[in-house]
Protein backbone atom coordinates (compact mmCIF):
# COMPACT_ATOMS: atom_id res chain seq x y z
CA UNK A 1 0.00 0.00 0.00
CA UNK A 2 2.94 2.51 0.91
CA UNK A 3 4.46 1.81 -2.66
CA UNK A 4 1.13 1.83 -4.49
CA UNK A 5 0.40 5.77 -2.99
CA UNK A 6 4.05 6.77 -3.23
CA UNK A 7 4.03 5.77 -7.08
CA UNK A 8 0.94 8.07 -7.52
CA UNK A 9 -1.98 5.51 -8.16
CA UNK A 10 -5.51 6.03 -7.66
CA UNK A 11 -6.67 5.11 -3.83
CA UNK A 12 -9.94 4.34 -2.72
CA UNK A 13 -11.23 5.80 1.16
CA UNK A 14 -14.51 3.60 1.68
CA UNK A 15 -14.43 5.22 5.48
CA UNK A 16 -11.47 7.86 5.46
CA UNK A 17 -10.38 8.61 9.09
CA UNK A 18 -10.01 11.97 10.46
CA UNK A 19 -6.85 13.81 9.50
CA UNK A 20 -5.07 14.27 12.39
CA UNK A 21 -1.24 13.33 13.27
CA UNK A 22 -0.60 11.23 16.27
CA UNK A 23 1.65 11.61 19.08
CA UNK A 24 3.98 8.82 19.42
CA UNK A 25 5.72 8.27 23.66
CA UNK A 26 8.65 6.45 23.66
CA UNK A 27 9.87 3.32 25.63
CA UNK A 28 11.49 5.81 27.71
CA UNK A 29 8.74 8.03 27.91
CA UNK A 30 5.98 5.43 28.07
CA UNK A 31 8.20 3.95 31.18
CA UNK A 32 8.63 6.88 33.30
CA UNK A 33 4.79 7.75 32.64
CA UNK A 34 3.65 4.33 33.93
CA UNK A 35 5.80 4.16 36.49
CA UNK A 36 4.16 7.48 37.83
CA UNK A 37 0.82 6.11 37.49
CA UNK A 38 1.92 2.98 39.26
CA UNK A 39 2.44 5.01 42.10
CA UNK A 40 -1.37 6.11 42.61
CA UNK A 41 -1.96 2.53 41.89
CA UNK A 42 -2.52 3.53 38.57
CA UNK A 43 -6.08 4.96 39.74
CA UNK A 44 -7.11 8.57 39.27
CA UNK A 45 -9.50 10.14 42.17
CA UNK A 46 -13.06 9.31 40.25
CA UNK A 47 -11.38 5.63 39.84
CA UNK A 48 -10.85 5.69 36.14
CA UNK A 49 -7.50 4.28 34.85
CA UNK A 50 -4.77 6.92 34.72
CA UNK A 51 -3.25 5.27 32.11
CA UNK A 52 -4.61 2.22 29.66
CA UNK A 53 -2.56 0.19 27.34
CA UNK A 54 -4.57 -1.00 23.83
CA UNK A 55 -2.75 -3.89 22.95
CA UNK A 56 -3.94 -4.35 19.35
CA UNK A 57 -1.24 -7.40 18.92
CA UNK A 58 -3.10 -10.53 19.60
CA UNK A 59 -4.46 -12.60 16.99
CA UNK A 60 -5.74 -16.12 17.40
CA UNK A 61 -2.76 -17.96 18.99
CA UNK A 62 -2.69 -21.57 17.62
CA UNK A 63 -2.89 -24.23 20.51
CA UNK A 64 0.98 -24.63 21.79
CA UNK A 65 1.97 -21.41 20.00
CA UNK A 66 4.36 -18.59 21.80
CA UNK A 67 2.43 -16.42 24.28
CA UNK A 68 3.73 -12.87 23.26
CA UNK A 69 5.74 -10.80 25.77
CA UNK A 70 3.21 -8.11 26.99
CA UNK A 71 4.28 -4.91 29.25
CA UNK A 72 4.53 -5.53 32.85
CA UNK A 73 2.44 -3.18 34.60
CA UNK A 74 -0.61 -2.90 36.54
CA UNK A 75 -1.86 -0.14 35.11
CA UNK A 76 -5.27 -2.11 32.50
CA UNK A 77 -4.46 -3.21 29.20
CA UNK A 78 -6.83 -3.75 26.77
CA UNK A 79 -6.21 -6.66 24.34
CA UNK A 80 -8.33 -6.54 21.25
CA UNK A 81 -7.82 -6.37 17.32
CA UNK A 82 -7.30 -3.15 16.00
CA UNK A 83 -11.00 -3.84 14.08
CA UNK A 84 -12.90 -4.60 17.59
CA UNK A 85 -12.66 -0.79 18.01
CA UNK A 86 -15.65 -0.78 15.86
CA UNK A 87 -17.80 -2.33 18.81
CA UNK A 88 -19.27 0.59 21.52
CA UNK A 89 -18.66 -2.16 24.02
CA UNK A 90 -15.05 -2.31 23.22
CA UNK A 91 -14.08 1.25 22.98
CA UNK A 92 -16.75 1.87 26.51
CA UNK A 93 -13.28 -0.23 28.18
CA UNK A 94 -11.02 3.01 27.21
CA UNK A 95 -10.83 6.28 29.45
CA UNK A 96 -11.22 9.46 27.32
CA UNK A 97 -9.98 11.60 30.21
CA UNK A 98 -6.82 9.97 30.76
CA UNK A 99 -3.71 8.34 28.36
CA UNK A 100 -4.75 5.43 26.30
CA UNK A 101 -1.49 4.13 24.72
CA UNK A 102 -1.51 1.67 21.35
CA UNK A 103 0.52 -0.87 21.76
CA UNK A 104 1.68 -2.58 18.17
CA UNK A 105 4.75 -5.12 17.03
CA UNK A 106 6.15 -1.92 15.69
CA UNK A 107 4.35 0.93 15.50
CA UNK A 108 3.12 0.33 12.48
CA UNK A 109 -0.79 0.41 13.01
CA UNK A 110 -0.92 2.49 16.12
CA UNK A 111 -1.77 5.61 13.61
CA UNK A 112 -4.69 4.14 12.62
CA UNK A 113 -5.99 2.79 16.03
CA UNK A 114 -5.27 6.46 17.30
CA UNK A 115 -7.48 8.39 14.18
CA UNK A 116 -10.26 5.67 14.08
CA UNK A 117 -11.06 6.37 17.87
CA UNK A 118 -10.74 10.25 17.68
CA UNK A 119 -13.55 9.70 15.36
CA UNK A 120 -15.40 9.22 19.16
CA UNK A 121 -13.94 11.77 20.78
CA UNK A 122 -10.84 9.94 22.08
CA UNK A 123 -8.32 12.51 22.03
CA UNK A 124 -5.89 11.16 24.72
CA UNK A 125 -4.48 7.97 22.22
CA UNK A 126 -1.08 7.89 21.37
CA UNK A 127 0.97 5.63 19.73
CA UNK A 128 4.78 3.60 21.44
CA UNK A 129 7.34 4.53 19.19
CA UNK A 130 8.78 1.28 17.62
CA UNK A 131 6.32 -0.54 19.27
CA UNK A 132 6.63 -3.99 21.57
CA UNK A 133 9.78 -4.44 20.16
CA UNK A 134 10.93 -1.06 21.16
CA UNK A 135 9.82 -2.13 24.39
CA UNK A 136 11.54 -5.19 24.98
CA UNK A 137 14.44 -3.67 23.12
CA UNK A 138 15.05 -1.04 26.24
CA UNK A 139 15.00 -4.24 28.70
CA UNK A 140 11.78 -2.66 29.99
CA UNK A 141 9.40 -4.94 32.26
CA UNK A 142 7.49 -7.68 30.15
CA UNK A 143 5.98 -10.65 31.08
CA UNK A 144 4.09 -13.94 28.87
CA UNK A 145 0.50 -13.35 28.20
CA UNK A 146 -1.15 -15.91 30.52
CA UNK A 147 -3.49 -18.67 28.68
CA UNK A 148 -6.77 -17.32 28.80
CA UNK A 149 -5.75 -13.64 29.28
CA UNK B 1 5.62 -9.30 -17.63
CA UNK B 2 5.23 -11.76 -15.27
CA UNK B 3 3.17 -14.58 -16.38
CA UNK B 4 -0.28 -14.03 -15.04
CA UNK B 5 -1.51 -17.22 -15.33
CA UNK B 6 0.21 -19.05 -12.23
CA UNK B 7 -1.80 -20.73 -10.27
CA UNK B 8 -0.11 -19.22 -7.23
CA UNK B 9 -0.49 -16.26 -4.47
CA UNK B 10 1.83 -13.50 -5.51
CA UNK B 11 2.68 -11.30 -2.58
CA UNK B 12 3.10 -7.48 -3.81
CA UNK B 13 6.89 -7.55 -2.77
CA UNK B 14 6.99 -4.16 -1.63
CA UNK B 15 4.12 -4.91 0.47
CA UNK B 16 5.92 -7.90 2.54
CA UNK B 17 6.47 -7.14 5.85
CA UNK B 18 9.18 -10.15 6.14
CA UNK B 19 10.38 -9.92 2.26
CA UNK B 20 13.14 -12.65 2.84
CA UNK B 21 10.38 -15.26 3.43
CA UNK B 22 8.54 -13.98 0.89
CA UNK B 23 10.70 -14.53 -2.00
CA UNK B 24 11.76 -17.74 -0.92
CA UNK B 25 8.03 -19.34 -0.88
CA UNK B 26 6.15 -17.03 -3.20
CA UNK B 27 6.38 -14.88 -6.71
CA UNK B 28 6.13 -11.64 -5.96
CA UNK B 29 4.68 -8.68 -8.43
CA UNK B 30 6.34 -4.89 -8.49
CA UNK B 31 3.96 -1.92 -7.76
CA UNK B 32 4.37 -0.85 -11.73
CA UNK B 33 3.41 -5.17 -12.57
CA UNK B 34 0.68 -4.74 -10.19
CA UNK B 35 -1.11 -1.57 -12.00
CA UNK B 36 -0.59 -3.11 -15.50
CA UNK B 37 -2.15 -6.17 -14.45
CA UNK B 38 -4.89 -3.62 -13.31
CA UNK B 39 -5.40 -2.72 -16.50
CA UNK B 40 -5.33 -5.86 -18.23
CA UNK B 41 -8.31 -7.22 -15.96
CA UNK B 42 -9.92 -3.89 -16.19
CA UNK B 43 -9.89 -4.79 -20.31
CA UNK B 44 -11.20 -8.09 -19.66
CA UNK B 45 -7.70 -9.32 -20.78
CA UNK B 46 -6.36 -11.38 -17.22
CA UNK B 47 -8.37 -12.19 -14.33
CA UNK B 48 -6.87 -12.56 -10.80
CA UNK B 49 -8.74 -11.78 -7.39
CA UNK B 50 -6.59 -8.66 -5.40
CA UNK B 51 -6.83 -9.65 -1.92
CA UNK B 52 -6.11 -6.95 0.83
CA UNK B 53 -4.82 -9.20 4.25
CA UNK B 54 -5.22 -5.79 6.76
CA UNK B 55 -7.52 -5.02 9.40
CA UNK B 56 -11.06 -3.33 7.99
CA UNK B 57 -10.75 -0.46 9.67
CA UNK B 58 -7.24 0.43 7.49
CA UNK B 59 -8.37 -1.37 4.44
CA UNK B 60 -11.74 1.25 4.69
CA UNK B 61 -9.09 3.91 5.22
CA UNK B 62 -7.20 3.44 1.98
CA UNK B 63 -7.56 0.62 -0.25
CA UNK B 64 -6.07 0.13 -3.76
CA UNK B 65 -9.07 0.24 -6.06
CA UNK B 66 -10.56 -3.33 -7.21
CA UNK B 67 -9.09 -5.41 -4.20
CA UNK B 68 -11.61 -7.35 -1.47
CA UNK B 69 -10.77 -7.44 2.25
CA UNK B 70 -10.41 -10.44 4.57
CA UNK B 71 -8.15 -9.33 7.34
CA UNK B 72 -4.95 -12.20 7.71
CA UNK B 73 -6.43 -13.35 11.08
CA UNK B 74 -9.64 -14.15 9.63
CA UNK B 75 -8.41 -16.31 6.34
CA UNK B 76 -9.30 -19.31 7.79
CA UNK B 77 -13.12 -18.89 8.81
CA UNK B 78 -13.72 -16.85 5.66
CA UNK B 79 -11.48 -18.40 3.06
CA UNK B 80 -15.02 -19.05 1.05
CA UNK B 81 -14.71 -15.88 -0.04
CA UNK B 82 -11.53 -16.29 -2.23
CA UNK B 83 -14.42 -18.16 -4.39
CA UNK B 84 -14.57 -21.79 -5.52
CA UNK B 85 -11.57 -22.07 -8.17
CA UNK B 86 -8.45 -22.58 -6.45
CA UNK B 87 -6.80 -22.07 -9.42
CA UNK B 88 -7.38 -18.61 -9.99
CA UNK B 89 -4.61 -16.19 -9.45
CA UNK B 90 -4.55 -14.63 -6.19
CA UNK B 91 -2.28 -11.40 -5.53
CA UNK B 92 -2.31 -10.34 -1.86
CA UNK B 93 -1.05 -7.08 -0.39
CA UNK B 94 -0.52 -5.04 3.22
CA UNK B 95 0.58 -2.12 4.72
CA UNK B 96 4.79 -2.01 3.06
CA UNK B 97 7.68 -1.92 4.21
CA UNK B 98 8.67 -0.56 7.78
Amino acid sequence: MKDWRASGFKIEQLEPLPEYKTTFWSAEELKARLDEAEQNGCKAGDGSSLLTLLDLRISRIPEGGDRPLVIDTICPTVTVMLDDLQKSMVRQLLTKHYPVVVVTETGNRDDYASRYLRRFGYENVYGLRFGMRGWIKANYPSRSLARGE
Amino acid sequence: MKSVLAPVVLWLVLLQTSPGEAFVRFDVVSTQELYELMEQRRSGHTDFLLLNTLDEIIYKSSSIPGSINIPWSEIDTRYIELGEDKERLIITYCIGHR
